[in-house]
């Protein structure tokens, strides 16, 4: 009996292949969506949580600047900034941020893990493309709420210019590839170590911090400030946010935004060589 | 034990393995600071050797069924023939694919269900893993449609469609997981163990179900099972490997017919006869069953009853029961025929001619 040629042989490449990908990895992303909006009441929470503290942080910063004397930034520019940092945050513990922590070292644990590796896709990929869907979920669902309640109810100012608001747009996408190669990293991080739940927490702690949403950079001792300016978690809350008020502005939004795209390639790139590291660890050495 | 039976001839064969083996390094895991980190980029390994020699070969549309008892690494063979686990020697092809080195073209010709996992989303319901698969692997929507209906007809699916896999039993899901290895068309499938824990009508759908797959539409099936009424409805061939190496490849039947001679008398005692060690002390009864006749094995079933096996060509029942009677208040007293399940557990005890007995048993 003559050999036939296996059925996938055949597949068209070039566009046929495009087409392939996005809608494997739009139907990855509309799945991952469906079913954590089986969770609605996560997301509304999410949002309650972040305009609960968003009102907080505004309290406390009236406070703060009505006893203060030499603050040399203006009491709305500090307000914008620190609703934006709500309203926007990549370092809440909701659904995207959750995800990849859960999936990864559970996957890995159980031993599900072996469906997605037989799928015809990249693993990474399809993690990415699951965490995307998520990550717009939460930018409709809760970013952009909370960002019109601040807004109306705040009353903090719009971008300062059409520039402002498109470098901050491109600097959300650029913060967006850092959460997710953090995220992913410290998941497989959180496999070997058993402690997932610490890990989430001691992330929190430290963006808070170190992404300067809560307090700005600018207010932060010299050389704490020095040492976030060279950490890639500025790009989380303070590069985008620093656009849209024209702290950064110019020249200088490209200079940020170029900062933030290395420092995400450097991650992805980490990221991958962790991950084959680990893969191979699994398929060669079994877990 | 020989290897006999019906080979497929070499150029046939869809599944070809040649001296497969799988040796897992063990890491040894780090204690103190950092030891997860420290561990990601240890190399202190420990090896296990799960497979050690497995050669077969299988022709297109076959049924095989792959046995063996827990550890004896079917799983692992299963992980190397679908290319997720990489061999540490021998060779593996399937349609004409080296799995570990074209996982993701390998995987559009195959497809798996893990009676112990589950590759359906859990939150949803099956539709949406469905449709999630549809678009993974591309498949034409009319055909989808067209296969799904097969499918939802042959398994019974309409009530279970549409409702979150969460409230599925395992029965339902199971019919699930195994629509969602098949949606792709595989011209391979692999079920390891998909009837575990399922409920005998349970049980018979999923078999009737791949019954069907393999008549009609000519799908190589390798089935990994512990429910041997599984392998005597659905299998004519049988692969049996134990400690990693192949122990048995031929027919079913022929193994009934090399083992299948083989009766056993079963005994029960009268109440409280025996006292508590029972004069059954069990080197006393292997000596005195073995002084009747070659073979004769003796092993004490969980209910306390003694289960006689012996070769009737040479221990005469007649004989046999008369000595069971004489010296022992019998209450109750069959004579079996062995089962495929009897033949197989003395297969995997390489001849069980010791008194096998649990741990709390004197």
């Amino acid at each position: 009996m003559a050999r036939t040629i296996p059925s996938s042989a055949g597949r068209a490449g070039g566009p046929g292949r495009l087409h392939e990908l996005a809608l494997r990895h739009s139907g990855i992303a509309v799945t991952s969506v469906k079913e954590k909006l089986i969770y609605r009441f996560d997301f509304f929470l999410s949002l309650v949580i972040t305009l609960i503290t968003m009102t907080l942080l505004s309290f406390l910063w009236r406070a703060i600047y009505r006893n203060a004397t030499a603050i040399d930034l203006p009491f709305q520019a500090l307000l914008t900034y620190i609703c934006l940092g709500q309203a926007f945050s990549f370092n809440r513990i909701a659904w995207p941020q959750r995800r990849l922590m859960f999936r990864v070292g559970g996957s890995i644990r159980s031993g599900n893990i072996v469906f997605d590796l037989l799928r015809p896709t990249d693993y990474q990929a399809m993690q990415f493309s699951e965490v995307l869907g998520l990550y717009v979920t939460e930018m409709a669902l809760i970013n952009l709420p909370a960002y019109l309640f601040a807004l109306v109810v705040f009353g903090i100012s719009p971008p300062v210019s059409p520039v402002a608001a498109a470098g901050f747009a491109l600097a959300l996408v650029g913060a967006f590839l850092l959460a997710f190669s953090l995220d992913f990293l410290l998941s497989i991080i959180a496999f070997w170590t058993f402690s997932a739940g610490g890990i989430i927490y001691g992330k929190k702690a430290l963006l808070d911090l170190l992404a300067g949403s809560i307090v700005p950079l600018t207010l932060f001792p010299d050389w704490l400030r020095a040492v976030a300016l060279v950490l890639p978690f500025q790009g989380l809350g303070y590069t985008p946010i620093a656009i849209y008020l024209g702290q950064i502005d110019g020249a200088a939004i490209w200079g940020s935004l170029l900062v933030q795209l290395v420092w995400a390639a450097a991650l992805v790139l980490l990221t991958r060589l962790v991950w084959l590291r680990a893969l191979r660890r699994l398929v060669v050495q079994g877990g | 034990m020989s290897a006999i039976g019906e080979r497929p001839m070499e150029s046939e064969a869809i599944i070809r393995a040649e001296g497969l083996a799988k040796t897992f390094k063990v890491l040894r895991k780090k204690t103190g600071p950092l030891a997860g980190l420290r561990t990601l980029f240890s190399t202190d390994y420990r090896e296990v050797r799960a497979v050690a020699d497995v050669s077969f070969a299988v022709a297109p549309g076959e049924l095989v069924g792959y046995l063996g008892p827990n550890g004896a690494g079917k799983s692992t063979t299963i992980k190397m023939l679908t290319g997720i686990l990489v061999p540490s020697g021998g060779r593996v092809v399937v349609d004409g694919l080296a799995p570990h080195r074209e996982r993701a073209r390998n995987s559009r010709n195959i497809g798996v269900v893990f009676g112990q996992r589950s590759q359906l989303v859990y939150d949803l319901p099956p539709r949406d893993t469905f449709e999630l698969l549809r678009k993974m692997y591309t498949v034409p929507r009319a055909r989808h449609e067209a296969n799904l209906a097969r499918f939802t007809r042959l398994l019974a699916l309409d009530e279970i469609l549409d409702r979150p896999v969460r409230l599925l039993s395992l029965g339902e899901r199971m019919r699930c997981e195994l629509v969602a290895s098949l949606l792709h068309e595989p011209r391979i499938i692999y079920l390891d163990e998909p009837t575990i824990g399922l409920d005998p009508v349970a049980k018979e759908t999923m078999r009737a179900f791949i019954r069907e797959l393999n008549r009609e539409r000519g799908t190589t099936i390798l089935l990994t099972t512990h429910d041997l009424t599984d392998i005597e409805k659905l299998c004519k061939r049988v692969i049996i490997i134990d400690k990693g190496t192949v122990i048995y490849d031929g027919t079913l039947a022929e193994i009934k017919r090399r083992y299948g001679r083989r009766r056993t008398i079963t005994f029960s005692l009268l109440d409280g006869a025996g006292g508590p060690d029972g004069g059954l002390d069990p080197e006393r009864l292997a000596g005195e069953f073995a002084a009747i006749g070659d073979g004769t094995t003796v092993e004490r079933r969980e209910d306390g009853a003694l289960a006689v096996g012996f070769d009737p060509q040479r221990v005469a029942v007649p004989d046999l029961t008369r000595h069971i009677v004489t010296r022992y208040p019998v209450a109750d007293l069959t004579v079996e025929e062995a089962d495929i399940e009897a033949i197989i557990r003395e297969i995997y005890g390489a001849g069980g001619l010791e008194v096998a007995d649990g741990p709390d048993n004197p």
